[in-house]
C-alpha cells in the first residue's frame, strides 16, 4: 500500500488537477485508490460546507468513503480560536490518523492533497513534514513556474523541508518560451542533484479559462439565453467600447473569449457575435434588444446581464483569470492528456513500489 | 420568376376585415380603390365574414374555386404558418406578408421566421416580408399595402428596407407628381431581398431606374455580382442608412444586423456602379433625372440663366461635383452673339439677363443644344417682373422632347414659378429649386455613364505556392492561435511572391547574434510576439544594430521591455532583420467583411498611419486598373508619384504587389485580417518589400 502525498508551493499550481489525473491514471491502471486532504481552511468551512477539493474528489472518482474522512481536519476560525486557547494538537492528530485508517482500508493508493504551501500546518501542529511521517507518505511536489530562480528555489526548498520521503517534482504552468530552459537546464539541473521531475507541464490557455457559468456567478448576472451551453470554457476577456468600425477586427484578435459591453451597445454586441466568442457579458444592467438576443440564441452565446459597470465587471474577472478550480470535466480531460503524454508513470510507480494491475 | 409579384391574375388577402381600423381592412380597401379588382380577381379570406367591401368572403384559400396568384398575408405571426402551408397547398406561388412578430421581436421571432421560410421553399414559394407595408405596382393597378395613397404610374421601381419611411416617400412623390412603376416593402427580407428585386427589375420594360433605401445587405458579394451586370442596363440608385457610428447602432437596434462599414459601402457601390443618394432629397433628385431625361452622353454641362449669381453657384457645384463646363465652339458663340444683348455672356454660364423673356431662352438653347461640345443643359430661371415663366417652361419642355441631351430646369423660387415648374413636369423635364441640387442630379448621370462606359474588369490570377501558405496557417491553428505575426506572416508573403527583407527568428541572444552576422550587419532587431501589435509604442524595435554586442544587449532590451509594458503577452524572442533603407512608405491591409467579403486598403504607411487616415479602399476581387486608381486616390499619391525632383515609386510594382495580395485574401477566406505596415516602396523598376506583416485567421 503506498501513500503520495502531494504538495506544492503556491495556491493554483496544480495540486488538485494532478491529484485526480494520477488517481484516473492509477484506476485505469487496475489499482484501487483513495483520497484525503490532511488539512483543510478557507471560507467555506465558516460557512459550513464541506471541503471543496475532497467534494470534487468524491463525485468525481466516484468514492464512497465519508466526506468527514476525506478532509479530516477542518481549521474554520472558530476551531483556530479554541486550538489557540485551549490546543489540542494531539486530537487532530488522532482524528487523522483515525481517517486514513479507515481511507487506506483495502486500497492499492492513498493520494493525500497537501497544502498550497510548505510552511502550512505549523500553527497547529501538523505540518507537512510532520504528516507525511506520520502516514508514513512519499512526497511529491508540484511547483508552478513563475520565474527561472523562483521555480528552483521553492524545488530545493521543498526537497530539503521533506528529506528522504521526498521522491521527486512536477514543473507546471511553464511559458512556451521558458520550456526550452526547463525541460533542458532546470530538469538536467535537479536530476543531477538527485531531484527527480517526473513532467514538465506547459501553460494551457484552456486550464487557465473561467466557465460562463463561474462568470455568471462571479457576477451575480442573469443568463438571459443559451443557459445550456453555461459550461463552455472562456479564455480571454476582450472590452468592447470602442466605435463598431474597429470593433470587428480587434474582437478577432481572440478566440474562445468574452466580451463585455454595455447593454445598449447592439452594435457592438452583434461584432462580437461574429467572432469566435463563448459569452457576452452586458453591464450596467442595461436589458438588451430583444431581437440581440434572438441573434445571440440563433449562434448559440450565452448573455449574461450583470449590475456591474464595465470597468468593476472587468476588475472582477481578471482576479479569478487563471485562479479557478479545475473542476471541469473539460478540464480535467485536458488535464489527463498533458499527463498521458509527459508524466513519467514508469518512474513514479518504481518509486512507490506500485505495480499496475491488468 | 417574380411575376406573381408584379402581375398576379388573382390576389387573395388572408386577414381581410371587416373593422375599418384594422390593417386587413385597409390592405383590402386599397385593392379595391385603386382598381386592381375590375381587371384582377381579388379572394378576401376570413373565416368570420360571408362578406368584405362587398366582395364574397371565404374561410380559406383552399375553398376558393380558381386560381391564385398572390396571398396577401395580414393574420397575427403565430397563425401565418399554417396560412402559408394552405397556401401552398393551393399552388400560391408569392405571399406578401405584412404581418409582424417575427425576427424583430427576438428569439421566438426569430424561430417563427425561419419556420416560414421553410414551409415556403418546400412549396417553391417566394416570400416579401414579413414585416413590411406590402407592394404597390402601378402597371398593375395593384395596391397590396395598407399605405395611404396611390403613386401615379412612373418609370421608377423602388424598394425600401423601411415601411414607415415608404409612407413618407409616398406622400412626398403624390405632392411632386414623381410616378412609380413598382413600389416594394421589403420588411425583414427572410426571403426576398434587394438582389432579388434588382435582378426582377431588370428587364422590365416599365421600369428605367431602380431606386433603393438600405440598412443593411445580407449577401454582399452577390449583391455586387448582381448589381455590376444590371447596372450597365439600368441606373440604381441607392441611400445606405447607418453610415455613422451612431447610426450603426440604430441599424443593429432596428434589424438585428450588423450595419456594416461604411467603407465597405462605397467601395462596394463604386465597384458595382451603384449611384450613391445621401438624403431622401437626393433619392428624388436623382431619380426622376434618370426617370425623365435621356442619358448623359458627354460630361461637359452648359448652364443658361438669366441670373448671374445662381450661374456662378451652379459653376461652383459643377467643378465640386468633377463636371466641365463645356466651352462653347467659336460657331456657336458667335450664333449667340447675334441676338444676344451685348452685355450678356456667351461664355458658359450663358448669362441671358434679368430682361429675358421666352424667346431669348429659346434661341439660345438651341444654339447650346446643337453645340457638339455640350452634354446636357441645366437651365436657371429666376421670375423677374418681365420672366415669362410659363412660356419659358413650354420652351424648354418642347425642345426636350426634340434633342436627346439630358435637360434639367432650375426654376428658382416656390409661388411665382409653380405653373411653370408643372408644365416642366407635364413634358418630363425634371426641375430643382437651386443650382446645387441640378448640379448634383447631373452629377449622378455622369457616375453613370462612367460606370457604362468602364471596360468590364479582366481579373489576373497568379502563381504562388499555395501549399506552404496553408502549412503555415495550420502550424498557427494547431496550438489555438489565431495571430500570426511578422515572424510567421513573412512566409506567407514569400509565397504570394512579395519580396520580403532576410528575416530570421532568434529565440536568445546567442541565436541572434549569429544570425546578425549571416544576414549582415547592421540588422534590425524587433520583438516577436503574437500578442504585441505595435511594436515601436513598446520599445520592440531598434534599428541599426551594427555589431554583435549591440545585438546581444537589443535583444535583452527588448524582451525586457516587453515584459514591461505588455505582461501576459507571450514571447518568442526578437526577428533579427536586414535593414530596408530608403523608399518610401506604404500601408497595404485587409479586413474580411461579413457581408462583402475582402476589403483591400492602401494609404500613406508608417507609424502616422492611424492618425492621417489617408487611405483608399476597394472589395477584392479587383483588376490592375482598380489597383492603379486606388494608388491615385489617396492624398498622397502625388508624392508617390515623385514632388520637388524626387523620383517616382515603382507603382507598377505596388499594384502587382496590390493585386497579389487581394488574390491571397480571395484564396484563403480563413484569413480575416492582414496589413503589412509599412511596404516600402522604392524607385521606379526596383520594386518593393513587405516588412512587417500581420494576419489574423477566423
Amino acid at each position: 500500500m503506498a501513500t503520495l502525498y502531494i504538495t506544492s508551493t503556491e495556491t493554483f499550481s496544480g495540486k488538485s488537477a494532478l491529484c485526480i489525473g494520477l488517481a484516473k491514471r492509477m484506476r485505469r491502471d487496475g489499482l484501487s485508490v483513495g483520497y484525503l486532504k490532511p488539512l483543510s481552511a478557507g471560507p467555506r468551512l465558516a460557512a459550513g460546507l464541506v471541503d471543496e477539493d475532497a467534494e470534487f474528489f468524491r463525485q468525481t472518482l466516484e468514492l464512497s468513503d465519508p466526506i468527514e474522512d476525506m478532509a479530516p481536519v477542518g481549521i474554520s476560525p472558530a476551531v483556530l480560536e479554541q486550538f489557540l486557547k485551549v490546543g489540542g494538537a494531539d486530537d487532530f492528530r488522532d482524528k487523522l490518523w483515525a481517517a486514513y485508517e479507515r481511507i487506506a482500508k483495502g486500497r492499492d493508493v492513498v493520494i493525500l492533497e497537501g497544502g498550497s504551501s510548505l510552511r502550512e500546518g505549523y500553527a497547529i501542529g501538523l505540518p507537512s513534514p510532520l504528516v507525511a511521517q506520520l502516514l508514513d507518505a512519499r512526497v511529491l511536489a508540484i511547483i508552478h513556474y513563475d520565474e527561472d530562480l523562483q521555480v528552483m528555489d521553492d524545488l530545493v526548498a521543498a526537497q530539503v523541508s521533506f528529506g528522504d520521503r521526498f521522491i521527486g517534482a512536477v514543473l507546471n504552468g511553464v511559458p512556451r518560451q521558458r520550456m526550452p530552459f526547463a525541460q533542458e537546464v532546470a530538469k538536467q539541473a535537479l536530476e543531477a542533484r538527485g531531484l527527480p521531475v517526473y513532467a514538465v507541464l506547459p501553460q494551457e490557455r484552456l486550464l487557465l479559462s473561467i466557465s460562463v457559468s463561474e462568470l455568471a456567478e462571479l457576477l451575480a448576472g442573469e443568463i438571459l439565453c443559451c443557459a445550456d451551453r453555461a459550461d463552455e470554457l472562456v479564455e480571454h476577456l476582450m472590452v468592447g467600447a470602442m466605435g463598431v468600425d474597429s470593433a470587428l477586427t480587434y474582437f478577432r484578435r481572440k478566440p474562445n473569449k468574452a466580451v463585455i459591453t454595455g447593454g445598449d451597445r447592439p452594435d457592438i454586441q452583434l461584432a462580437a457575435l461574429e467572432t469566435s466568442t463563448k459569452c457576452l457579458i452586458l453591464t450596467g444592467n442595461l436589458q438588451p434588444s430583444p431581437i440581440i438576443i434572438g441573434r445571440a440564441a440563433e449562434v448559440g452565446v450565452p448573455m449574461i446581464l450583470v449590475k456591474q459597470d464595465t470597468l468593476t465587471a472587468v476588475e472582477v474577472i481578471e482576479r479569478y483569470f487563471g485562479k479557478t478550480r479545475i473542476h471541469q470535466a473539460k478540464k480535467i480531460e485536458r488535464f489527463e492528456q498533458m499527463l498521458e503524454d509527459r508524466f513519467d508513470f514508469e518512474r513514479l510507480y518504481a518509486a512507490l513500489d506500485l505495480r499496475r494491475k491488468e | 420568376m417574380l411575376d406573381v409579384f408584379s402581375s398576379p391574375q388573382a390576389v387573395a388577402v388572408i386577414g381581410a376585415s371587416r373593422e375599418p381600423e384594422k390593417i386587413g381592412y385597409n390592405v383590402l380597401h386599397n385593392i379595391i380603390q385603386y382598381g386592381y379588382a375590375e381587371h384582377g380577381a381579388v379572394y378576401p379570406i376570413n373565416p368570420n365574414a360571408k362578406e368584405i367591401l362587398g366582395l364574397k368572403c371565404y374561410p380559406s384559400v383552399l375553398v376558393v374555386p380558381g386560381a391564385i396568384d398572390l396571398a396577401v398575408i395580414v393574420i397575427p405571426s403565430r397563425q401565418v404558418m399554417n396560412a402559408l402551408v394552405e397556401c401552398g397547398e393551393k399552388g400560391i406561388k408569392g405571399a406578401v406578408i405584412i404581418s409582424a412578430g417575427f425576427r424583430e421581436m427576438g428569439q421566438e421571432g426569430w424561430q417563427r421566421e425561419r419556420e416560414i421560410v421553410n414551409v415556403a421553399r418546400r412549396y417553391g414559394m417566394r416570400l416579401l416580408g414579413p414585416n413590411c407595408l406590402g407592394l404597390i405596382d402601378t402597371v398593375a393597378g395593384l395596391n397590396a399595402s395598407f399605405a395611404v395613397g396611390m403613386p401615379r404610374q412612373g418609370t421608377i421601381a423602388f424598394m425600401s428596407q423601411s415601411g414607415a419611411l415608404c409612407t413618407s416617400i409616398l406622400d412626398m412623390a403624390l405632392a411632386d407628381d414623381v410616378g412609380f412603376s413598382r413600389f416594394v416593402s421589403l420588411g425583414n427580407k427572410a426571403d426576398l431581398d434587394e438582389i432579388a428585386f434588382i435582378e426582377h427589375w431588370t428587364d422590365d420594360p416599365h421600369t428605367r431606374v431602380i431606386i433603393a433605401y438600405l440598412e443593411g445587405i445580407g449577401d454582399g458579394s452577390e449583391f455586387m455580382r448582381v448589381a455590376r451586370q444590371v447596372s450597365r442596363y439600368k441606373p440604381i440608385i441607392a441611400i445606405k442608412a447607418g453610415t455613422t457610428s451612431a447610426g450603426s447602432r440604430a441599424v443593429s437596434s432596428h434589424t438585428g444586423t450588423l450595419a456594416g462599414l461604411e467603407r465597405a459601402y462605397e467601395a462596394a457601390f463604386r465597384q458595382s456602379g451603384v449611384i450613391r443618394a445621401r438624403s431622401v432629397q437626393e433619392l428624388f433628385d436623382f431619380s426622376i433625372a434618370f426617370a425623365r431625361q435621356p442619358l448623359l452622353q458627354n460630361e461637359r454641362i452648359a448652364i443658361v440663366t438669366n441670373a448671374g449669381g445662381p450661374g456662378i453657384m451652379a459653376t461652383d457645384a459643377c467643378e465640386l461635383a468633377g463636371l466641365q463646363l463645356a466651352p462653347l465652339e467659336a460657331a456657336t458663340m458667335a450664333g449667340l452673339r447675334s441676338f444676344l444683348p451685348p452685355a450678356a455672356s456667351v461664355l458658359n454660364p450663358v448669362d441671358l439677363l434679368g430682361d429675358a423673356l421666352a424667346d431669348r431662352y429659346e434661341r439660345t438653347m438651341r444654339q447650346v443644344l446643337n453645340d457638339p461640345n455640350v452634354g446636357g443643359v441645366i437651365v436657371i430661371v429666376t421670375p423677374q417682373v418681365m420672366t415669362q415663366v410659363v412660356e419659358t417652361a413650354r420652351v424648354v419642355g418642347g425642345l426636350s422632347k426634340e434633342c436627346n441631351k439630358p435637360i434639367f430646369g432650375c426654376f428658382m423660387g416656390r409661388e411665382a414659378v409653380e405653373q411653370g415648374i408643372q408644365i416642366l413636369n407635364e413634358h418630363a423635364v425634371p426641375n430643382y429649386p437651386v443650382p446645387e441640387r441640378a448640379v448634383a442630379a447631373m452629377a449622378a448621370m455622369m457616375t453613370h455613364r462612367r460606370w457604362r462606359v468602364r471596360p468590364a474588369a479582366q481579373l489576373e490570377s497568379f502563381s504562388v505556392d499555395h501549399k506552404r501558405v496553408r502549412h503555415a496557417l495550420q502550424r498557427v491553428r494547431d496550438e489555438g492561435r489565431v495571430a500570426m505575426s511578422d515572424a510567421e506572416a513573412w512566409e506567407v508573403l514569400d509565397a504570394y511572391g512579395i519580396a520580403t527583407p532576410k528575416t530570421r527568428l532568434a529565440r536568445g541572444p546567442d541565436e541572434a547574434v549569429s544570425f546578425a552576422k549571416e544576414i549582415g550587419f547592421p540588422v534590425a532587431v524587433k520583438i516577436a510576439s503574437p500578442d504585441i501589435v505595435h511594436k515601436t509604442d513598446v520599445g520592440g524595435v531598434q534599428l541599426n544594430v551594427a555589431t554583435a554586442a549591440d545585438v546581444r544587449k537589443a535583444f535583452d532590451l527588448m524582451v525586457y521591455r516587453a515584459g514591461e509594458y505588455v505582461p501576459d503577452a507571450e514571447i518568442w524572442g526578437c526577428l533579427i532583420q536586414e535593414m530596408i533603407i530608403g523608399g518610401r512608405e506604404v500601408i497595404v491591409g485587409m479586413h474580411r467583411d461579413p457581408s462583402f467579403g475582402p476589403l483591400m486598403m492602401f494609404g500613406l504607411g508608417g507609424i502616422y498611419v492611424e492618425a492621417l487616415r489617408d487611405v483608399a479602399f476597394r472589395i477584392a476581387p479587383f483588376d490592375r486598373r482598380d489597383a492603379r486608381e486606388m494608388i491615385g486616390e489617396i492624398r498622397a499619391s502625388s508624392v508617390l508619384r515623385g514632388v520637388r525632383g524626387e523620383r517616382a515609386s515603382d507603382l507598377e510594382a505596388l499594384a502587382e504587389a496590390l493585386l497579389r495580395l487581394s488574390q491571397l485574401a480571395v484564396d484563403f477566406p480563413e484569413i480575416v485580417e492582414f496589413d503589412i505596415n509599412p511596404v516600402t516602396v522604392f524607385e521606379d523598376g526596383r520594386g518593393l518589400v513587405g516588412i512587417d506583416p500581420r494576419l489574423i485567421l477566423g
